[in-house]
């Protein structure tokens, strides 16, 4: 479960090395400010780091503290 | 100022992520754990329930089409019926499992409008191969919430229920405003 947000992050990066005419940055000409940040890749690393940061490391507490609570005696 | 339908459909897929991320993370976990936290049991009916404020967005945008604004209006009234009955069941407002149906229902609807809003077949370029292959998904992943409402416990129908999603993810990251079926291999469309 931790390694979803990860795993996203990585597919984000592999798909902009693999199309990198997608990242503006490297070619800005006739480019507005949606190209800038709502391209494909960008979105999926930002839901990657999303889902990693916000999601995921309250649900590893929330989780070892149940199976704390559940091997108590 | 109205960003391009390409790049809308990328935002839709973005979502689309999320949600399946979150759907994902609750199978894994349990929705015992998953809803310990009322913010996190909240998440998915919030962002269902914003999504479809977004589709209404691109409705009011869709004059150019008549199909086109029906059919973000039709995908705007099931996501918002889908996260209405989503919130009720996590606040505790309806507890049968038959509530399912309802996102089963509103899958269904989204499917045949992508289906019926598409006016070429599947090779004439990638939006419509994209829209025959969301909308006969969408069909199929129908029976995910109609098995959850029937064999509630079983695991199986609420992760088909979330890869649903990435899959969705995936196939709105892939849309073009224009472009051949496979890129640069060439292949179908103009």
């Amino acid at each position: 479960m931790q390694l979803l947000g990860p795993l996203t992050v990585v597919g984000g990066l592999v798909w902009a090395v693999a199309q990198p005419y997608r990242i503006v940055l490297l070619d800005r000409e006739g480019s507005g400010l949606y190209d800038y940040l709502f391209q494909g890749p960008l979105l999926a690393i930002a839901v990657g780091l999303v889902y990693t940061f916000a999601i995921a490391p309250g649900l590893v507490e929330d989780l070892e503290q149940t199976e704390r609570d559940g091997s108590a005696p | 100022m109205v960003p391009r339908p390409e790049i809308a459909h990328w935002l839709a897929g973005a979502i689309s992520l999320l949600v399946g991320l979150l759907l994902v993370s609750e199978v894994l976990v349990g929705s015992e754990v998953f809803r310990r936290r009322p913010w996190r049991a909240y998440l998915f009916p919030a962002v269902v329930i914003a999504s479809s404020v977004l589709l209404w967005l691109i409705t009011i945008f869709s004059t150019f089409s008549t199909m086109h604004l029906l059919a973000h209006a039709v995908w705007a009234q099931a996501a918002l019926l889908a996260g209405a009955v989503q919130l009720a069941l996590v606040r505790g407002k309806l507890t049968s499992p038959a509530w399912s149906l309802v996102p089963g229902v509103a899958l269904l609807v989204s499917g045949a409008a992508f289906l019926v809003h598409e006016p070429n077949d599947w090779l004439y370029s990638r939006s419509a191969f994209l829209h025959h292959a969301i909308g006969w998904m969408l069909v199929v992943a129908a029976l995910f919430p109609l098995g959850q409402a029937l064999r509630p416990r079983q695991v199986v129908w609420r992760a088909g229920f979330a890869l649903t999603f990435v899959l969705l993810a995936v196939l709105l990251f892939a849309d073009r405003d224009s472009a051949t079926i496979f890129g640069r291999l060439g292949a179908g469309g103009p």
